[in-house]
């Protein structure tokens, strides 16, 4: 009998140990250090990796040595739908995340109110050892400084900003001579040292020099690379994001920066094709903007690109994940492969497909595949050959939904803050884009050790973002209660869902993705996208 | 060595005499009350064991099944309001936009369609498949043990690793294979319009073979031997032995699946999360997976009162069909027992 009861004692508490072991109330294995205080971080482990704040933590250490930084980093822990039922229980004090719906998590009480570190001014020596006072917000990109308005208060700052854009191989480039040459009437160089054409800006000696302007350019680049073996694109066929945005960035450009964000505020006025005035857009009429011209562009490059087949056998396989595109950017030009010209990725990618080059590099026993050695830069999107794109250049952003904040659970806000504030200090910032190659959205220079270790994309990144000629624009920011109370709707639908005649034929149906579909119906023209766009959201509800 | 033995033997018997006087000595120093007779399943040490172990499963039971779906329930009538951050009272506006969805918005619509083709496919195609391979198991064929295995492998190994097999067999290895016998139109089968939804119907029945397999093996495994072996001395042959024996006295398992295979209709997945994740084609959507990224996607908290509402409404589509089949099964099938 006690036998018995021993027995069932034991597996009384078995049981209901192995209840409780999904639980996170205890320590996750990190090692502490009982002496002094804990600051856990919790790292978004994408693309931008942890190496910057492993540097962060080491300084911040250094100068508080009471203080010990915990890094968390992961994916799937701090995506948006584990957070929002976990956050409230986790250890975490502060985030890095690469995106959140920044006013659900705060209506949910879930982020702290940071209003006194944001906008408190204090001494910071920019890299020029030039001192100032200078609050977080006086940093950030003025474009995005009422998004993180709620009510007059802060509860969280962005994280990075990113380019989308093609990002082209430069090396290639110039190995098979794909630049236009100066006063050729389109031709290209026929030798690296014949004069390039000025580029977009019209400067010789810039970034540009050499490629596209317009979409016959563009397009005669494009054949030009398919007659001489090269494969223009490569594409994540697991993942549609990288397409979408592709054609977004067409978009973008084409509208300009104040017409592609009405598209984020439902808020101006806008000049429809064939309109004498221009129409004032709001919540309720906002489904007009699926006629925006700059989407009939970029689908037309869509269906170009299908027609041409300007993209790899494996682009649209689900099996090819982003990771692996980028593989077969960077092997492609090793023997027994055929050259790939370009990717459509934001700037995080050259850091996440580092260790691939490095152990290139170390395979091949040759320097000249290593990160930092190889040379990609961002393909200016051309412009239209109606000459109605916008004048200036305009690039798409990513990271509008990234975020640094401060979890309303924390028992060491003020340490938090602390770090918060030190993280997004000239130094750090400057460190930020040392190791991981990005930027953050905030005005910073870069130190010229910075400059050493950036890679040539990353420089090239920078120039563009520093660039005045340029604007920059972000695509999916939730400016108006609409759009955050409808995420489903707004987010990828809002891009590009149409209805379409099928192939052979019968009632429309929906699509998502203008290359599938173009690919899936060969008749499928880009204005029979263009206005299924239309006829997909006149049901508006909003 | 006989020696060592007899040795070895001897301090087993010992020890287990020590085991036995410790057990005898405790038992007598107990008081009288607590000495009850051996094997008693009423006693209060049973109870306790019995509630012991039936404790925590009742709970979770009681949290995760009645409170969770007392709570959709309620959650079904409200909406979200992102400026207080709660859920507030909105009557049955979510039933009605879902109502209207399921006959005007067009990707509910081709769920509709793609549920029902997976069910019948499931049905007329998997189930009958499933049966006359247990069967030809059950027989055993030769190599029965290699095919057991084959087939329930899809059972053992993750999902995701399965798809992920799948998926690179028939985007990188198939089109190769078929291009050697010039079928040059076999590339992306998995995302083109004509083939996507069929690809991922054969991905759904072949994978759903192992736990078929096993239920109907084990099934068939309990038909009398002696109503077979009678059979044959009537010269019975092997599809007569199929049809007029083994089927009939497997119906009521046939039933079950049958009847559980009706409410798989309106949450079956079909796999389509292990192949596109969040981003699956609209034309291969089922009424499982438009149900599941409306949840699962950013911070969908805003989607969960339709959700609920929409989860009721195939609730009381589901289980009056689920009865009425379990019925007219119960009814018009073979009575057996043995």
């Amino acid at each position: 009998m006690i036998l018995k009861k021993i027995f069932a004692l034991v597996t009384f508490l078995l049981i209901g140990l192995s209840s409780i072991a999904g639980c996170t109330l205890t320590q996750r294995g990190d090692v502490y250090d009982p002496s002094k205080t804990q600051l856990i971080v919790g790292n978004y482990f994408g693309g931008f990796g942890e190496e910057w704040l492993l540097q962060a933590k080491a300084l911040y250490e250094s100068r508080n040595p009471d203080i010990e930084v915990i890094i968390r980093s992961d994916k799937g822990d701090y995506e948006e739908n584990t957070l929002i039922t976990s956050m409230p229980t986790n250890e975490e004090d502060i985030y890095f995340l690469s995106s959140l719906s920044y006013h659900i998590f705060q209506s949910q009480g879930y982020l702290a109110d940071i209003t006194d570190v944001v906008t408190k001014k204090v001494t910071d020596t920019t890299i020029s050892q030039e001192q100032k006072e200078i609050s977080i917000l006086d940093k950030m990109d003025e474009q995005i400084r009422d998004y993180y308005k709620i009510n007059n208060k802060y509860y969280g700052i962005p994280f990075t900003k990113s380019i989308f854009a093609p990002v082209y191989d430069v090396d290639l480039f110039e190995e098979k001579l794909l630049y236009f040459k100066d006063g050729a009437n389109g031709s290209l160089i026929t030798s690296l040292s014949d004069k390039k054409t000025n580029g977009l800006d019209g400067v010789y000696g810039t970034y540009d020099d050499g490629l596209p302007t317009t979409y016959i350019e563009f397009k005669r680049l494009m054949n030009v690379m398919v007659q001489k073996g090269i494969t223009p694109f490569a594409f994540s066929g697991m993942n549609q994001y990288y397409r979408m945005r592709l054609l977004a960035s067409f978009w973008a450009d084409y509208e300009g920066k104040d017409n592609f964000n009405l598209n984020n505020t439902f808020a101006g006025e806008y000049l429809f094709e064939g309109d004498s005035a221009p129409t004032q857009i709001n919540v309720s009429n906002a489904y007009l903007l699926q006629k925006q011209e700059g989407k009939r562009y970029a689908l037309q490059f869509g269906r170009d690109l299908i027609n041409s087949s300007w993209y790899t056998t494996n682009s649209f396989d689900t099996s090819q994940s982003h990771i692996e595109a980028q593989q077969e950017l960077l092997k492609s030009r090793l023997g027994g492969f055929k050259p790939v010209a370009m990717i459509a990725e934001g700037a995080w990618w050259e850091n996440e497909a580092k260790t691939f080059m490095q152990d290139m590099a170390i395979e091949l026993n040759n320097q000249k595949w290593n990160y930092g050695i190889r040379r990609f830069a961002v393909m200016p999107i051309p412009k239209a050959d109606n000459g109605k794109s916008n004048s200036r250049k305009t690039y798409m952003l990513n990271g509008g939904k990234s975020l640094v904040c401060i979890s309303q659970n924390s028992d060491q806000k003020e340490l938090a803050k602390d770090f918060l504030e030190f993280t997004t200090s000239y130094e750090m910032l400057d460190v930020f884009t040392r190791y991981t190659g990005a930027i953050r959205p905030y005005q910073y220079e870069i130190s010229s050790e910075t400059e050493q270790n950036i890679t040539y994309f990353t420089k090239n990144s920078w120039q563009i973002m520093k660039d005045e000629n340029v604007d920059l624009v972000y695509l999916d920011m939730d400016w108006n209660d609409v759009k955050r109370n409808n995420n489903t709707y707004f987010g990828t639908g809002w891009l590009w869902n149409s209805k379409v005649t099928p192939q052979g034929g019968g009632n429309k149906v929906v699509v998502a993705e203008p290359l599938l579909a173009f690919k899936d119906n060969s008749s499928l023209t880009a204005d029979m996208y263009f206005n299924g766009m239309l006829e997909y959201h006149k049901d508006w509800k909003f | 060595m006989e020696k060592l033995v007899k040795a070895a033997n001897g301090l087993i018997a010992k020890i287990k005499l020590w085991f036995y006087n410790l057990r005898v000595k405790i038992y007598q120093k107990r008081p009288k009350s607590q000495k009850k007779s051996k094997g008693s399943i009423n006693g209060r040490g049973a109870k306790f064991f019995y509630a012991a172990i039936l404790f925590f499963p009742l709970l979770q039971f009681l949290i995760f099944y009645i409170f969770v779906n007392i709570n959709s329930i309620l959650l079904s009538f409200q909406q979200f309001d992102m400026v207080s951050g709660k859920f507030t009272f909105l009557g049955a506006d979510n039933f009605k936009a879902f109502l209207n969805d399921l006959v005007n918005d067009p990707i509910i619509i081709k769920a509709t369609f793609n549920s029902l083709t997976l069910y019948l496919v499931g049905l007329l195609i998997g189930l009958p498949l499933n049966i006359i391979f247990s069967y030809f198991l059950y027989k055993k064929i030769p190599l029965h043990g290699f095919y057991r295995i084959i087939l329930f492998l899809p059972q053992i190994i993750s999902s995701m690793v399965i798809s992920l097999m799948f998926k690179f067999f028939v985007e990188r290895g198939l089109p190769g294979i078929l291009n050697i016998f010039n079928i040059t139109n076999a590339n992306n089968l998995i995302t083109r319009a004509d083939t996507a939804f069929k690809t991922i119907i054969f991905y759904t029945v072949w994978s759903s073979f192992g736990t078929q397999i096993i239920i109907f093996s084990s099934a068939m495994s309990r038909v009398p031997q002696t109503l077979i072996e009678a059979g044959k001395i009537d010269g019975l042959t092997a599809f007569k032995e199929f049809w007029h024996i083994t089927l009939p006295l497997i119906f009521p398992t046939i039933t079950t699946f049958l009847v559980v295979g009706v409410a798989g209709l309106f949450t079956s997945q079909a796999g389509l999360y292990d192949f596109f994740g969040s981003q699956a084609p609209y034309h291969t959507y089922t009424y499982g997976y438009f149900l599941f990224v409306k949840v699962i996607g950013d911070a969908n908290v805003v989607n969960y009162p339709y959700a609920s509402a929409a989860g009721i409404i195939f609730t009381m589509i589901a289980a009056p069909l689920t009865l009425i089949a379990k019925f007219l099964l119960e009814k018009f099938g073979p009575t057996v027992e043995y």
